[in-house]
């Protein structure tokens, strides 16, 4: 799951970086408001958190911009305005949620753990495709009752082709949920991983979970 | 209750009616008093003139008719009355009594009147004058027992004197004398005294030497007393009822006459200071008391202005210390949230001991801020050179500034010196110098120079590149102020640096302002005192390192 992080303190944005690639989530960070737009404008994030007092650009005018440009991502305004006046005006001009610094680190990771589930239409942090069930809070699979040992990159993938069950996902979209902007691009590292993923899935002789639509991508889920 | 107003009132308009009515009663009771006895002094008189209208000239000469006595009228002779007549000629008594014997008259009843017979009259004696009769010059046929008057000798008196005598109270002819008395019985009485001559009636052998009689009438006036008595007592009561009465109603009246107060006092009561946007209604308020609701009005505004000034301040000093605050708890969290090699946690700790230190220098900067405001700064003004002074903290922001490409054009004479506080002194430069390093563009150059308005020496400090208009520099000295929600890379984002400047200055007496001109040039203005002008505020502290 793909994070956009606009915070000009750079310490702060640095280690919410840290903390939320240690969570498995693919995150971009910007310490200045324009530059955060473009970010924004540029990449299909499923969350962004945003400071509300930018250089350049404040958060607010970031937020109305995106909202007026159909921006379907799921935006956190992260600040230490905390007046119930600033909430309420944070929340109307399109954010989805609101925390004031300072804040619980884990709390902030529950909370963006929340959004991407809303972003997908989901209310389970479990999300059970066939015999796969994918816990996206403990970051841990099961098929059938066994768990399965998946290495990080092995499981944002799956975990983004699980909250995208059934829909055909192209490679350009797990490249982007997989890697963050400033990632060169290999062309077949997602078909490396879709491999890697269908080993440790697939019983031997049997139909794969993840199913290929040529020309077009994978989708899990969903029988040919 | 002495503290209360109602009391007070009541208690004013109480006594104030005690006095009103004792001044009213005591004049009634003396005009009534004098008005009675005027009446009991002329009855008094009335009597007198009418005892003297009972001496009647005869053939043997001057005689008093006792018979006359019983026909005077109650409205000639008071009731009670005593009597007592001196007479300067001898005045036959007819009929006459002895002294203290009322049964002898009847014997000696030879009156002119021969044939009128009427019962001896007991309540009048005549005394007989001591020693033997003198020598008639009544004529012959004047009874030798006769009871005769000598000159002025001849008394004759009321039995109720029992042989006392009045006063004689002799008065220029036709003047009455009044006199108070105390009667034989001892009670109180009075007495009116008339010196007359009795009128002529007919012609006689004596016309030409009619007797110069005093007549003294005295009456008890227990009677008056005791009319007055009633009086005094009646005026009393009447007095005590109305106060009675009207301090009720003066404590109805004051009672009401006050509501209003204590409609205002609730009023004041319901506000507590989350209610300071409230006034307190002057509808309905007697205009006696709408000063008074102005007034608090007005000191709830200021109050409520300083409030929000408070909140404000509490608001910006809360933002300003979150930010820190939630790297270092950021940094902790996420380091922990994993085991880590050394290296790590010392990168970790590292980056929290910078943050911990910028968040020391913010809570430094606002407590001497606070300090400044609360006026617990008590300068202590030296005269110090600057010029060293400007290099030592250009010292500090130097590695900085050098970074940026900035330099440092010093034009300040050495010999350059002004009136400060050290400490405050160090605030100031310190302050300023680090603002300008920081907003000034890169590669360009901070011009520091000394100037003077009046006597009053100025430090002047130039940078260029400042993007600010006229409102936003008017505004650079607030706390906390930033020109918009942004914050600007290239903008004056002063915080507190400038706030603090000013502040410090003003402490020492002197002032800070700013300006920026066509080019972009951003001059900060520090005026001094001029040498030997005294502290400017005057604290209780001296500033705290």
């Amino acid at each position: 799951m793909r994070v956009l992080i606009v915070e000009d303190q750079a310490r702060l944005r640095e280690w919410l970086q840290k903390g939320l690639e240690e969570a498995h989530f693919v995150v971009d960070a910007s310490g200045d408001g324009e530059e955060g737009l473009w970010y924004a404008q540029s990449n299909p994030y499923d969350v962004i958190i945003l400071d509300l007092m930018l250089p350049g650009l404040d958060g607010l005018s970031i937020l109305r911009r995106l909202r007026q440009e159909g921006c379907q991502s799921q935006v956190l305004i992260l600040t230490a305005m905390d007046t119930v006046a600033d909430r309420v005006n944070g929340l109307d001009s399109g954010a989805d949620d609101y925390l004031v610094k300072p804040f619980a680190f884990e709390e902030l990771r529950a909370r963006v753990r929340a959004l991407v589930r809303r972003r997908y239409s989901q209310h389970s942090p479990v999300i059970e495709v066939g015999d796969l069930r994918v816990d996206t809070a403990k970051q841990r699979v099961w098929l059938q009752e066994a768990e399965i040992d998946l290495r990080p990159m092995e499981y944002k993938l799956l975990e983004y082709l699980a909250r995208r069950a059934g829909e055909t996902v192209s490679r350009s979209e797990i490249w982007d949920h997989l890697y963050d902007f400033g990632s060169e691009t290999l062309s077949n590292v997602v078909d490396v991983y879709i491999s890697c993923l269908r080993r440790k899935l697939d019983r031997p002789g049997g139909e794969s979970l993840i199913q290929t639509r040529r020309g077009l991508g994978y989708v899990l889920g969903c029988k040919p | 209750m002495s503290g209360s107003l109602r009391s007070r009132l009541v208690l004013g308009m109480f006594l104030g009616m005690a006095v009103l009515l004792t001044v009213a009663g005591a004049t009634i009771y003396t005009v009534q008093r004098r008005q009675l006895y005027r009446a009991f002094d002329d009855s008094l008189l009335t009597g007198a003139s009418s005892l003297a209208l009972l001496v009647h000239e005869g053939p043997l000469g001057h005689w008093f008719d006792t018979e006359g006595l019983t026909r005077l009228s109650a409205g000639q002779l008071r009731q009670g009355a005593m009597f007592q007549i001196w007479s300067d000629q001898p005045i036959d008594v007819l009929p006459a009594m002895s002294d203290g014997d009322a049964e002898q008259s009847e014997d000696d009843d030879t009156g002119p009147e021969p044939g009128h017979r009427r019962p001896p009259d007991p309540w009048f004696h005549v005394q007989r004058p001591p020693g033997p009769p003198p020598p008639g010059p009544h004529g012959p046929g004047a009874p030798e027992d006769r009871p005769r008057s000598t000159t002025g000798e001849l008394v004759i008196r009321s039995s109720a004197l029992a042989g006392a005598d009045l006063p004689r109270l002799d008065a220029p002819a036709g003047r009455p004398r009044f006199q108070t008395i105390t009667l034989p019985d001892g009670s109180p009485g009075r007495a009116a005294g008339l010196r007359l001559q009795p009128p002529l009636r007919g012609p006689g052998p004596h016309a030409g030497s009619l007797p110069k009689l005093t007549v003294v009438v005295a009456a008890g006036t227990a009677e008056i007393e005791k009319q007055l008595g009633f009086l005094a007592a009646l005026l009393a009561a009447t007095a005590l009822g109305t106060m009675a009465v009207s301090g009720g109603v003066a404590w109805l009246v004051v009672s009401r006459g006050l509501h209003p107060l204590g409609v205002v006092a609730d009023k004041i009561a319901a506000l507590d200071e989350t209610g300071l946007k409230k006034r307190i209604a002057d509808q309905g308020v007697p205009r006696e008391i709408e000063p008074l609701v102005h007034q608090l009005n007005e000191l709830l505004g200021r109050l409520d202005e300083a409030f929000e000034r408070e909140r404000a301040l509490t608001a910006d000093v809360a933002h300003e210390l979150r930010t820190p605050v939630a790297e270092i708890r950021a940094i902790a969290e996420v380091t922990l949230s994993r085991m880590r090699d050394p290296q790590e946690y010392r990168r970790a700790l590292g980056e929290m001991e910078v943050t911990i230190t910028t968040l020391q220098g913010l809570i430094e900067k606002l407590l001497t801020l606070a300090r400044l405001e609360a006026g617990q700064v008590k300068p202590e003004l030296t005269t110090i050179p600057l010029k060293p002074l400007v290099v030592e903290h250009w010292a500090v922001v130097h590695s900085k500034a050098e970074e940026r490409g900035l330099t440092l054009e010093d034009q300040c004479p050495p010999e350059s010196q002004v009136e400060a506080d050290p400490k405050l002194l160090d605030v100031v430069l310190a302050n300023a110098l680090a603002n300008a390093a920081r907003y000034a563009s890169e590669g360009t150059r901070i011009i520091a120079d000394i100037g003077r308005a009046g006597t009053r020496p100025q430090f002047i400090l130039a940078n260029a590149g400042c993007r600010l208009t006229g409102c936003e520099v008017a505004r650079v000295f607030d706390r906390f102020w930033r020109a918009d929600a942004a914050r600007s890379k290239t903008g004056l984002n002063c915080g507190l640096g400038l706030t603090l400047v000013r502040r410090a200055m003003e402490a020492m007496g002197g002032s800070a302002q700013v300006s920026v001109n066509d080019d972009s040039w951003f001059t900060l203005t520090l005026t001094f005192p001029s040498a030997k002008h005294s502290n400017g505020t005057h604290g209780e502290a001296v500033l705290g390192p």
